[in-house]
């Protein structure tokens, strides 16, 4: 049996387990698993320009096996962000299974707790346009606790931590899919930290979906960051729609794993709203990290601005593929899209391919990618000063990451990112 | 060899990209000495400051070049300049994303571990900074951001009078610190220099023009061509070149 159609007879069994008894998500899975059926996963075949990069084989090819066997609850010491002043919610292998909210202003449902009602469960997909998402599908098809929060704040500012958390102690793999749908009232004020874990030596495929609405004069400033174990698969499909005069920050930290795709689209859908995507991505050993960052242009007077960096190690392959669509009637669209590596050995391999669809005239737009080493009279300056090739070289590279980690305002999470992204590091020399 | 000698110059030859540059130089310096080297462009008077301070890019043919007792040419440029060489650049790198006191104190710590010194603390390093900021008119604000990032011309060349002061090197080289100064810039740079000359170190200034000389009092004066010093003298040398320039030198 090719991979392919063993991984396709796993969802089968997901599938038919979820849907033994009657729910509220029934027709949303039925629905995606006819897709699925139909249309297949994504393929690197050419002329799939969207895969062109990435083989979702490391992801198939694997060994996978029943929830019934798998202890769902994650050992104490798993590494989950708690921030004073944060309301925390713990999905665990694609459930919800604990939170604590502090702010009455945060509003939680899931399908487990038995309160999502036909009308809510109708909002999940609604970001999602249905091309070039089959791994949403895939989520959609099998998704065990959709969870549905509401945020309302005028006067205050809500802060939420969302852990995804992995665990599994057998000795194949497993599938989760976690799915979220946030959304953000008029003129609320939100900061999100989603937070991607798996306990240490756990099998696991992540596949999680998570969809935002900014409502009108929104403010949302959402931080990704990726700790995913080394061997997992990640795969996240985020959707972020942009109303009116909304203002949205999203900062993405990732760390490589055996396959990693990022797929997030910004949507501006009306008027005066600014969007920023800034992003850090390490990558080392064997890792495959696949960054896809989309800005679709809809409306009118829109601003967007995609910054990302990345620092590749080893044998680790890394792709930036930053699409910026400037469709009709999007007028006076300010669009910059910049990728940046820093390829510190000749083993590694960075794919940058930022591009840019206009169909409109009256826009400023522009896009920029680089990928290179350190020039020999930098280090050589540094050296003059008295600093040794180790020492330079150090501070050259986590000046470069330390641009976007300067971005974080959160003391608590920057410190956390110092921690366990600048000082871990490799440890390189330039040499010339 | 004199105890006083800091810098030992025999017979160099060195070259960049297979171009001889320095051809059969010498030169000596003493300590609490202030020396001027001078010359039109092309002369090599940059290759030969960079050559002292390491420059990888540079290649040492043959002579020997001895900095306080010890042969030059089989030293790292880090360690020149924990033993006491300083090279302040003519176009100081911007360092993306290394800020300024980082870089500041790792600098100086590394040469006081050389030394066998323990690093300052950080209130012992702020407190040493902030003097030599402020004669050099470098405010706090610069000291947060990003070495040499963003920083005017005149910044830059401040900053490097300020790292002067810090490390303070046995032999400070200033390679064109004064070109595109303006007159104000100019007497800061200068009153930096000066305040950091004293009868335990020793200057080499290199430079195109007489300007910085009226701030910097050398007490030699040499003019290099075509790779050699083709002839020194004192303050007056540099005045006299002010006012003929170089051709009456190679017709000589």
């Amino acid at each position: 049996m090719d991979s392919n159609k063993a991984f396709l007879n796993y969802i089968n069994t997901i599938y038919s387990s979820l849907t033994s008894e009657q729910s509220v998500a029934s027709n949303l899975r039925e629905f995606n698993m006819n897709s699925i059926q139909t249309n297949g996963l994504p393929t690197h075949r050419k002329g799939n320009e969207e895969w062109k990069y990435s083989n979702l084989r490391r992801m198939t090819e694997l060994e996978y096996t029943d929830y019934s066997s798998v202890d769902n609850t994650p050992n104490k010491n798993i590494s989950h962000l708690n921030i004073d002043g944060f309301s925390i919610l713990n999905i665990v292998n694609g459930k919800l299974i604990d939170s604590n909210i502090i702010d009455s202003n945060i509003e939680v449902k899931n399908l487990l707790s038995g309160n999502l009602t036909e009308q809510d469960i109708s909002k999940f997909d609604s970001t999602m346009e249905g091309v070039n998402e089959e791994l949403a599908q895939l989520n959609s098809a099998i998704c065990k606790d959709p969870i549905l929060i509401d945020i309302n704040n005028k006067d205050s500012k809500s802060n939420l931590i969302i852990n995804i958390i992995n665990t599994n102690n057998s000795d194949k793999y497993i599938l989760n899919s976690p799915k979220i749908f946030v959304n953000i009232d008029d003129e609320s004020n939100v900061e999100i930290i989603e937070n991607h874990t798996g306990e240490n030596g756990s099998l696991y495929a992540s596949n999680s979906v998570l969809e935002i609405i900014l409502n009108k004069k929104a403010k949302l400033v959402h931080y990704r960051v990726l700790e995913d174990t080394d061997e997992s698969i990640h795969i996240n499909t985020t959707r972020i729609k942009l109303l009116e005069e909304s203002n949205l920050q999203s900062n993405a930290f990732s760390k490589g794993t055996k396959l990693s795709r990022y797929d997030i689209k910004v949507i501006t859908a009306s008027e005066n709203s600014y969007s920023e995507l800034n992003g850090l991505y390490f990558t080392s050993k064997k890792q495959h990290l696949d960054n896809y960052i989309n800005i679709d242009h809809v409306a009118p007077h829109c601003t967007s601005r995609i910054n990302y960096k990345g620092i590749l190690n080893d044998e680790s392959h890394a792709i930036f593929g930053g699409t910026v669509l400037v469709r009709e009637g999007a007028i006076k669209t300010d669009s910059l899209q910049s990728d940046k590596n820093l390829v510190l050995s000749p083993k590694a391999e960075i794919d940058s391919k930022p591009s840019l669809y206009i169909f409109v005239d009256d826009i400023l737009a522009g896009h920029g990618a680089t990928a290179g080493n350190i020039d020999e009279e930098t280090v050589y300056y540094m050296r003059s000063r008295g600093l040794s090739l180790e020492i330079a070289s150090k501070m050259l590279i986590s000046g470069f990451a330390m641009e976007i980690i300067d971005k974080v305002e959160n003391d608590v999470l920057f410190n956390f990112l110092l921690e366990n992204y600048i000082d871990k590091l490799p440890s390189y020399k330039f040499d010339f | 060899m004199n105890k006083n000698t800091v810098l030992e110059i025999n017979n160099l030859h060195a070259s960049v990209d297979d171009i001889k540059i320095i051809k059969g130089l010498s030169l000596k310096i003493n300590l609490g000495e202030k020396h001027t080297i001078m010359g039109p462009n092309g002369s090599g008077k940059s290759t030969l400051a960079n050559v002292l301070a390491g420059n990888p890019s540079y290649t040492v043919e043959s002579g020997e070049i001895i900095f306080m007792g010890q042969d030059l040419n089989e030293m790292e440029p880090e360690i020149r300049a924990c033993a006491g060489l300083f090279l302040a650049f003519q176009y100081p790198v911007e360092l993306p994303g290394v800020r300024m006191w980082q870089f500041l104190k790792s600098s100086l710590d590394a040469k006081r571990e050389y030394n066998g010194e323990d690093p300052l603390s950080t209130r012992e390093f702020d407190n040493l900074l902030n003097k030599y900021a402020d004669k050099v008119g470098i405010s706090q604000e610069f000291i947060k951001r990003n070495v040499n990032e963003g920083f005017s011309g005149g910044e830059k060349k401040r900053n490097e009078i300020l790292q002067l002061s810090l490390l303070n090197p046995s032999l400070a080289i200033l390679d064109e610190t004064d070109s595109g100064l303006d007159i104000d810039a100019l007497k800061v740079v200068s009153k930096g220099i000066d305040s950091f000359a004293n009868n335990k170190n020793s200057v080499l200034l290199v430079t195109h023009y007489q300007r910085i000389l009226n701030y910097v009092k050398p007490d030699f004066v040499h003019v290099m061509m075509d790779g050699n010093i083709v002839t020194s003298g004192d303050k007056s040398l540099a005045l006299e070149l002010e006012q003929k320039g170089y051709d009456w030198l190679s017709k000589k």
